[in-house]
């Protein structure tokens, strides 16, 4: 009998939630307006895909229902994860072996795609990740604006390499400053402002230079962006065939992939001197400071601490490592335009740092791996175009599921910024216990 | 669109006039969805992010939802419009619903930022899921009711009011007007106004917190689809990027005019509009969203509590 | 015996007025603390004590009247001096209301407490300690390159501060929660932490909204030994605003007593108490011979 009861509750609450999705999905899902050869839009029905997204809803709200028992909820319980102390060296080893594994297994020319996508690309994110965990993570200052001082970056390099003759060497830590001088200009304003305007004062400020950017055809060319400009050399080697190039130096066939090697290994040296110097100031006054700030800003006044640098500090670091990922990435791509640096180039960023778990490092870099890596293998998988047809391109979903990540984040751990945080200073085990002898 | 290009040979005047009407139209449309950000913020204090996307939804909603009427039912533009406006509200309302449901509820009383970046994940679900399923080109429709009204004539430039200008004023200021009804005289209003001054003690008087503010959603997504479906109606033309950029001008209408201040929100609407239709008049037209963007920066910094609403006083 | 709060006062407060809006919640006070004194601000709810501690720290711009404040002696001319000039200390002697609330930390040595704790709950009671110690850890990290290279300076002040911050949580019995998160911590250790974090400020003069409140008590008859063992090392002065008179009677030199904004009585616990003006504004009646009004006043209340 009761069974029978739960049966038919079950389905009741099934029932709903199929009429919530059909109502959700009814013009949106079931017809694409697309324009007919007249250039008028027509409408394409696709009612089976309509229905699956029904049966889907009822069939998971059933079995929610039946298996839960009704609408109660389980408590989430949050396991803490520790990573065990082995992870941190592994990792590194295999990052250092990672390029030149590629290259011996596939050869040089297939393994570019594998040093190039899967691995400056990834480790470009991780940089920018561990940059905005300092303003968002650590201090609780949301940014939502960090594609800004990633583009001063990178037009930083794409306009003053050509112009002064410097290297690249000489103006990584150019572009860093010049995003950390910008990151102290944005914050200086808004040093007032609670938590969620300050939020929307960084977007409003990053659209204005996008805009800029966009629109400043003289000195940025607008959409078409800047391209042509110096790239990477091996300590005054250029990358190129022939006598003068790294190759012929080296004494190896020149082949595509040494460039993008050596700037892996580039980005990687800095994205883990970028770790360290965060980890480092995490144990730092300053560090503890943008702690103190996420958790209770008045009672950092109150201890005598001035907020108004300690927010500054924040996101000027956090600018800094921007700038750097900025310059990476216009050596990377040998052209840098406005449409790499929008709104959502700065929510996938911010995904990377919230799903991340906030202040631990090693999730923010599993985080990155994860959302750009993940997106990039299933445009690989040649399997889905079969399923889908030939147009489907999985990177589509990339932001959608992004999206959807940052959702169930907050609602499934949302203290998922801190609750996993150990502390910067522990007082040793033996002094404890002393007092808990006497 | 078309009047403002013709603008530019125009006398000084009628130009100032014709671009006057276009941006109270705009204007309009801003401050009805500008009332979703300021109900939303009055009364659980969350800046909701999601909301220009919602106005984009429901733009495509009508847009489909009309298509569907005049090429399967055959039915007339007119009445199409009209039935594809409320199915759109009806539909959007839904979104609204079950966005607040599964996004935000839980997390009232998080951290406070929490919201605010689930609701950023909304936003950028919404968009991308509007772009899969409809994809990333413009769609665009025939213009409807574009027969002008000629204000003045034989200068070197003719002012015109389109009826659907007019309809779009219109339909704002009567739904203003009942929606004003609503929060002053009825029961709902009253819930609103209560959670708004403490949610915890308005809950143990009695007032279904949850109710109240999953209706608040309701009717912001609603005002939301009317602006969505204005919008179509008087440009013509929708994308999936559309939530974006007029979600951020119309939460700049709601802190103009004071977040929480509905008279205050259709005001920064009003203001932003012609703002925007000036600017890219007297100024540049590439860069009219700048100055959308920084009278919504100036606005944070220095008059955080905007024209209309209340001073915020830090609780120590 | 003259009062020391006449003699050598710490903090003076002259004519202070705050207004918000067309509210005024502190009108005209004028009073002084003593060197070396608890003085104990009390006064009905709404009486605009927590407001006037707002002032003091530096949360609030008063909208008129002067704070001064000494590590050394208020001396009066020194002040006039300093009122006259525009600076906001001469080194020694400190106009709070020209100072922001972080200066007046850091620079006048006056640390503060809540009435609604402020710990940073997500970070460990050590932590919390360390935090406090900022600016002594800050001058040895030296803009944070010699904390980033770990030099030896550095290294001795951290130890330092932990010493000093072990100190604390053993004094207020907490040395085994050290490594645990401030807001897992019962009620009565959160109230006890944070004024530890206060005291590792080294104030010379600590401020603490209502330290007793939401105590049992064997809580709060252990916080007024600790108040009054801080007092009796003579390093910090202590200005505290009380609801429990038992505390108040127990620990304090010296009664102010405000009611609407505006000081109606001040002077030793002894004469505060049997203070008409004080009685009726605890009470709202006229009746002195109320007994319930005596045995609130005496700290016997039934609560």
């Amino acid at each position: 009998m009761a069974r029978l009861e739960k049966i038919s509750s079950a389905l009741r609450e099934a029932a709903l939630a199929t009429l919530i999705v059909a109502g959700l999905g009814f013009p949106i899902i079931a017809y694409r307006a697309e324009p007919d050869f007249n250039n008028a839009l027509a409408l394409l029905g696709r009612w089976p895909l309509f229905f699956q997204f029904c049966l889907a809803a009822f069939a998971l709200r059933f079995a929610l229902a039946f298996w839960r028992g009704g609408a109660a909820k389980a408590p989430i319980r949050e396991r803490l994860w520790r990573s065990p102390r082995w992870l941190g060296p592994a990792a590194l080893i295999a990052l250092v072996v990672y390029p030149l594994a590629v290259v011996g297994l596939l050869g040089p020319q297939a393994a570019l795609k594998w040093v190039d996508t899967y691995g400056v690309q990834i480790l470009i994110y991780v940089l920018l990740g561990w940059g905005l965990n300092i303003t968002v993570g650590l201090a609780g200052l949301l940014d939502l604006g960090y594609a800004a001082f990633y583009a001063v970056g990178a037009y930083a390099y794409a306009l003053l390499a050509p112009a002064t003759g410097l290297g690249f060497w000489a103006l990584l830590p150019v572009c860093g400053l010049l995003a950390a001088f910008w990151g102290f200009c944005i914050g200086f304003p808004i040093l007032r402002l609670r938590g969620d305007y300050l939020a929307i004062v960084t977007l409003a400020f990053a659209e204005i230079v996008r805009i800029v950017l966009t629109n400043w055809d003289v000195v940025t060319h607008g959409e078409a962006g800047l391209f042509g400009f110096p790239g990477l050399n091996f300590f005054g080697l250029p990358f190129i065939p022939g006598p003068r190039g790294f190759a012929a130096h080296a004494g190896l066939p020149f082949a595509g992939v040494h460039k993008l090697i050596f700037l892996y290994y580039l980005v990687l040296i800095l994205a883990l001197a970028a770790n360290l110097v965060s980890l480092r100031l995490r144990r730092l006054p300053l560090g503890r400071a943008w702690e103190a700030l996420r958790e209770d800003e008045i009672a950092c006044r109150a201890l005598g601490l001035d907020t108004a640098n300690i927010k500054l500090t924040a996101f000027a670091l956090g600018a800094f490592f921007a700038g750097v990922a900025g310059c990476l990435f216009a050596l990377r791509q040998g052209f840098v335009s406005p449409s790499a640096f929008t709104f959502s180039e700065s929510a996938l960023i911010l995904a990377i740092v919230v799903l991340g778990g906030g202040g631990s490092q090693l999730g923010v870099a599993v985080a990155a791996v994860f959302l750009v890596g993940a997106s990039e293998a299933l445009r690989e998988i040649t399997f889905l175009k079969s399923v889908f047809g030939e147009g489907f391109d999985p990177a589509q979903y990339r932001m959608l599921l992004v999206g959807l990540a940052m959702v169930a984040m907050m609602n499934l751990r949302p203290r998922g910024l801190v609750s996993t945080r150990e502390p910067t200073i522990k007082l040793p085990a033996g002094k404890i216990a002393a007092e808990t002898a006497s | 669109m078309l009047a403002f290009r013709r603008g530019e040979s125009g006398g000084a005047m009628e130009v100032f006039l014709q671009q006057l009407i276009n941006g109270v139209t705009l204007g309009s449309i801003y401050g009805l969805i500008a009332i979703g950000y300021t109900m939303v913020y009055g009364i659980i204090g969350m800046v909701n992010f999601a909301h220009g996307d919602v106005f984009m939804l429901s733009a495509f909603i009508a847009l489909l939802i009309l298509l569907l009427l005049t090429q399967m039912l055959g039915l007339g533009a007119a009445p199409a419009f009209i039935v594809a406006m409320g199915a759109s509200m009806a539909l959007t309302a839904l979104w609204n619903y079950a966005i607040e449901r599964v996004a935000y509820r839980r997390l009232r009383g998080s951290f406070r930022l929490a919201p605010l970046i689930s609701a950023i994940g909304m936003s950028t679900f919404l968009a991308n899921f509007v772009t899969v399923t409809q994809g990333p080109n413009n769609k665009s429709i025939p213009p409807m009711w574009d027969q002008v009204i000629t204000l003045t004539s034989g200068g070197a430039y003719d002012v015109t009011l389109s009826y659907r200008q007019i309809l779009i004023v219109a339909v704002t200021g009567v739904l203003l007007a009942a929606f004003w009804f609503v929060v002053q005289k009825t029961p709902l209003g009253r819930a609103q106004r209560a959670c708004e001054q403490d949610a915890k003690m308005a809950a143990l008087l009695g007032v279904d917190v949850n109710r109240t503010v999953a209706l608040t959603f309701v009717i912001g997504a609603a005002l939301a689809a009317v602006a969505g479906s204005l919008y179509l109606l008087q440009y013509g033309v929708v994308k999936s990027t559309d939530g974006f950029v007029p979600g951020v001008k119309a939460f700049t209408a709601a802190v103009l005019g004071g977040i929480g201040s509905l008279p205050g929100a259709v005001l920064g609407g009003l203001l932003i509009g012609l703002i925007e239709t000036l600017w890219g008049q007297y100024f540049s037209s590439d860069y009219k969203d700048v100055a959308a963007f920084s009278v919504l920066a100036v606005t944070l910094i220095f008059m955080p509590s905007g024209l209309m609403g209340r001073p915020d006083v830090e609780k120590v | 015996m003259s009062a020391r709060w006449i003699d050598d006062p710490i903090l003076r407060v002259d004519h202070l007025t705050m207004r918000f809006g067309g509210l005024t919640a502190v009108n005209d006070v004028s009073f002084s603390a003593g060197r070396g004194d608890v003085t104990a601000l009390i006064g009905p709810n709404g009486a605009g004590k927590t407001t006037l501690f707002n002032c003091l720290t530096g949360f609030y711009k008063p909208t008129s009247g002067r704070i001064a404040f000494s590590s050394g002696r208020l001396d009066d001319a020194r002040i006039e001096k300093l009122t006259r000039s525009a600076r906001k200390h001469d080194g020694e002697i400190f106009l709070l209301e020209r100072m922001a609330d972080h200066e007046i930390a850091r620079q006048a040595r006056l640390a503060r407490t809540f009435q609604n704790i402020r710990l940073f709950p997500g970070m460990s009671a050590l932590e919390n300690l360390m935090i406090a110690q900022g600016r002594e850890l800050s001058r040895a990290a030296f803009f944070s390159i010699a904390g980033l290279l770990g030099l030896p300076a550095w290294r001795r002040a951290e130890q330092a501060a932990v010493d000093q911050a072990t100190a604390w949580l053993e004094r207020i019995g907490l040395r085994h929660r050290a490594n645990d998160p401030a807001g897992s911590l019962p009620y009565g250790d959160q109230r006890r932490l944070e004024i530890a974090r206060a005291m590792c400020l080294r104030p010379t003069l600590l401020c603490l909204d209502e330290p007793a409140a939401g105590l049992n008590a064997a809580e709060s008859h252990g916080l007024a030994e600790l108040l009054r063992a801080i007092r009796d090392e003579g390093e910090t002065s202590i200005l505290l605003i009380e609801h429990d008179m038992s505390v108040v009677m127990r620990i304090s030199d010296h009664v102010v007593v405000l009611d609407y904004g505006q000081k109606i009585a001040d002077g030793a616990p002894r004469e505060v108490r049997e203070d008409p003006a004080v009685i009726a504004a605890y009470l709202g009646v006229e009746d002195p011979d109320e007994p319930a009004v005596e045995a609130v006043l005496a700290g016997n209340a039934p609560t």
